[in-house]
């Protein structure tokens, strides 16, 4: 019952940090969940173990136990001049391999926020029967859906294996339009409910070697099963008197006398499909070079207009190179070191496009006859082109901690 | 399967202690400006309408005396409890049993005013035959469905109430006593035509200004304060040949009302909005709507009023006047003057339907507000927000005076505008 309860506010302190993105279209996602990938800035090549990343499932099949993988996110967006600092839990992963052949693997993760203020820096006067009244507007917008996955990896042969992920996307978002005239808070909120069902493909090989070492190839197809519907409920403005931002009898006008929130539904609103293709390269023991190229794209409706800007993601590539050194296991050398830089374009609907740049740092220390393992991830970005803010810069920190454990693995396996 | 169990326990409540730190928020600038955040309107009256409904006399405990902004207090009408409050009861007609010997009886009123000029109190007892006279509906209009008092009355007795009776600016209350006595005769009057219920069963005075007009307004405490009317009988019982008791016993109001005559109205009255709760006079706008129509969902109405200027009125310089503007139930068919007091069929075509002289508050709004530097202004806010959600139905606002204000005070009033302003978040 203890743990029950313990996964239910797991749940909700699901939360990805602000940053101006936040206000296109339905918000902005993660590239890197989990610590270990942040250093790389790639999802499908090893970063975990030497053979292993924890978001690929076709390379799960390598690890000898099973493991438990939370990371947490410090973020930070700084624009013009200002700051903004977030907590978040980035992900929680449950991987259990099964006799090196087959791997399966249960996650949480958030997969949109929409997390994002703005308002007037400057008052407005009105003046109406010789008496002015001076107002502001604050538009804000909050949560966002999370992403539950399964996950299933298999070892085909020697050189190649399989994996694929059921991703159930779920929960809901919240948006507020505020004009505050003489300290009286009018609200316009809405809520919108996302569901919909993903579907992801991996493929991983061993097949191209360069100098007698093998290149390691993955590539992975993300495309939706049915497309993210949201349910979008629509509620009366009212004036806030007792700024409990909550509308009821104290209000204007009273809960009881306002009309019905409007409840309208919208299909496939969301329908992203994405190509991920990856090499890396062991050129020296346990010294890899990786590259990785992601191609996405958003082929939803967009019929309803519930974000902060007018504008939505529509397409995004990703340009990855990245340089990892791993740790020798059973050894003194206990330290994975990771660095990298990515280059990203976002095509976006209505405004202008976005180039961001940034550079990804990571180490990790492994400990225990178990292979347990913390990461650290450093994430610097900027972003050019951003509506109305120009440029961001970006800091994300990440702490990985993996536990592994002989979970469901029987001892003669190992 | 234990251990793994606690390992994810201490993960989760490491990971949810780090979650739950507080979160800041960006703040980006300038929001696109929008035309309809904020927008006014005046609605155009469409059609205004004055009635007549029946009187109110405030809520005030008084028995008044005296003429004033054009009202005439005609008479006050007392009817005393049958029995009085002794063990066993004595009822009136008790009191004239041949063991009793009545020596003398005081009829008093209290009262926190003074006077400035003196007048004649006289005291009645209404001499019908019936038992009750008089109820709440009882006003200067419909007098006729009632027994004419003044010629159903014989005087008991008066008094002249004189400015010495009465202390100025005192804190406490002034007694004013009408005695019957053997002496004067009164005290026969008083048995024959008050105490003998049998025969005159209404046990109800009149009271009544008989001299000169009084020009001022003077009260006496009414039966719905705790100083009410009284009547004292002084008596003597004969329990036997050698024992004789001598005592008194005291008679209680149990209801009573005043009739006067309000200010009159006249033909200036129909171009204003005119209020009077002593005639019952109010009035009721009309205003096009169709804006509301046009409005999205979200539009927030405020700071709207209805705005009246004060054009006549009787007020004094210290009177407050509150004007109390409502939403109505049913909507108005008829445009022209009703009364319940006259007759405005003529036998005519759908005559009945014409006869509307009353119509339903409806409680979801009620609002009041005073009359300063000659003007009201009242907000509407909350009407048009229920219009236009379907709470209210018609676009009539019933416009009256409050029951705080004087029954005696008239004021004309004129619409000066209709002002609605309304946001859009």
């Amino acid at each position: 019952m203890l743990s029950r309860k313990f996964f239910i506010l797991l749940f909700l302190t699901f939360a990805l940090p602000q940053n101006a993105m936040s206000g296109y279209g339905f918000g902005s996602s993660v590239d890197n969940s989990d610590a270990s990938s942040v250093g790389v800035s790639n999802q499908l090549l090893p970063s975990f173990k030497d053979n292993v990343s924890i978001s690929n499932p076709s390379t799960w099949h390598n690890l000898l136990f099973s493991y438990l993988n939370t990371s947490v996110g410090v973020h930070n967006a700084n624009f013009q001049s200002s700051s903004s600092t977030n907590f978040s839990l980035s992900s929680a992963k449950l991987v259990i391999p099964w006799k090196q052949k087959m791997a399966f693997g249960v996650s949480f993760e958030p997969f949109l926020s929409r997390e994002v203020v703005i308002n007037d820096t400057t008052t407005t006067s009105f003046t109406f029967n010789e008496e002015e009244l001076l107002y502001t507007r604050l538009n804000s917008s909050s949560g966002g859906p999370s992403k539950g996955s399964l996950s299933f990896g298999y070892k085909l042969n020697d050189f190649d294996s399989i994996g694929a992920n059921l991703n159930i996307v779920f929960g809901s978002s919240r948006y507020t339009r505020n004009l505050i005239i003489d300290n009286d808070n009018h609200l316009l909120q809405s809520r919108d409910y996302f569901s919909g069902t993903m579907v992801d493909l991996f493929y991983s090989t061993n097949r191209v070697k360069f100098k007698d070492n093998p290149i390691f190839l993955s590539a992975s197809l993300s495309m939706p099963l049915k497309g993210i519907n949201i349910e979008n409920d629509s509620y009366q403005a009212f004036i806030d008197l007792n700024d409990n931002n909550y509308h009821d009898v104290n209000d204007f006008p009273d809960i009881g006398q306002a009309l019905l929130p409007l409840n309208q539904k919208f299909n496939d609103e969301l329908k992203i499909s994405s190509f991920t293709f990856g090499a890396d390269y062991e050129f020296s023991p346990r010294k890899h070079l990786q590259a990785e190229l992601l191609l996405w794209s958003d082929k939803g409706e967009h019929n309803l207009n519930s974000s902060i800007y007018d504008g939505y993601l529509e397409s995004k590539n990703k340009v990855s190179l990245s340089y990892i050194k791993f740790a020798q296991p059973f050894s003194r050398d206990r330290y994975n070191f990771k660095g990298s830089l990515f280059f990203q374009n976002y095509g976006v609907k209505n405004l202008e496009n976005i180039n961001e740049v940034g550079l990804g740092l990571g180490i990790g220390f492994n400990f225990g006859i178990t292979g347990n393992q913390i990461d650290l991830g450093y994430k610097l970005s900027k972003r050019d082109g951003l509506y109305l803010v120009g440029n961001e810069t970006l800091h994300s920190f990440n702490l990985g901690i993996s536990i592994g454990d002989l979970w469901f693995v029987k001892r003669r396996e190992i | 399967m234990s251990r793994f169990i606690l390992d994810a326990m201490k993960l989760l409540i490491l990971m949810i202690f780090i979650t739950s730190c507080s979160e800041e928020t960006i703040i980006y600038d300038e929001i696109e400006n929008k035309d309809s955040t904020i927008q006014t309107s005046t609605l155009p009256q469409t059609n205004s309408k004055l009635f007549q409904t029946y009187p109110q006399f405030s809520t005030r405990d008084k028995l008044f005396f005296g003429s004033i902004k054009d009202s005439e207090n005609l008479y006050s009408l007392v009817q005393m409890t049958l029995f009085s409050g002794n063990i066993p009861p004595v009822s009136l007609v008790d009191l004239l049993a041949d063991s009793i010997q009545v020596d003398s009886a005081m009829v008093f009123f209290q009262t926190e005013d003074s006077l400035s000029t003196g007048f004649d109190l006289g005291l009645f007892s209404i001499t019908t035959e019936n038992d009750s006279v008089f109820s709440d509906s009882l006003n200067f209009y419909n007098q006729g469905d009632f027994v004419d008092f003044e010629s159903n009355s014989f005087l008991l007795n008066q008094v002249y109430l004189s400015p010495e009776d009465f202390t100025p600016d005192s804190t406490g209350l002034d007694t004013v006593k009408i005695m019957f006595t053997e002496e004067d005769g009164s005290l026969s009057s008083l048995k024959e035509y008050f105490l003998d219920s049998d025969t005159y069963p209404a046990r109800t005075f009149m009271l009544k200004n008989t001299g000169s007009t009084l020009d001022e307004l003077f009260s006496l405490e009414s039966n719905e304060s705790v100083n009410g009317p009284k009547m004292r009988v002084w008596y003597k019982a004969i329990i036997d040949e050698q024992t004789t008791l001598d005592t008194f016993i005291t008679f209680f109001s149990q209801k009573d009302i005043n009739v006067f005559s309000p200010p009159a109205i006249n033909d200036e009255d129909f171009n204003y909005i005119s209020l009077n709760s002593g005639s019952g006079l109010r009035s009721i706008i009309e205003f096009d709507l169709n804006l509301l129509d046009t409005l999205s969902r979200n539009e927030l109405f405020k700071n709207s009023n209805v705005v009246l200027d004060l054009e006549d009125s009787n007020l004094l310089e210290d009177d407050e006047f509150y004007v109390i503007i409502s939403a109505i139930q049913d909507s108005v068919q008829n445009w022209n003057f009703t009364s319940p007091f006259i007759e405005t069929s003529e036998g005519g075509e759908d005559s009945s339907s014409e006869i509307e002289t009353s119509y339903t508050i409806d409680p979801n709004f009620i609002v009041s507000r005073k009359i300063e530097d000659n003007q009201v202004r009242i907000p509407i806010q909350a009407f048009l927000q229920g219009y236009k959600n379907g709470l209210f139905q018609h676009n009539e606002l019933m416009i009256y005076s409050a029951p705080v204000n004087s029954p005696f005070d008239k004021v004309n009033l004129n619409l000066n505008a209709i002002e609605v302003m309304y946001v859009e978040p």
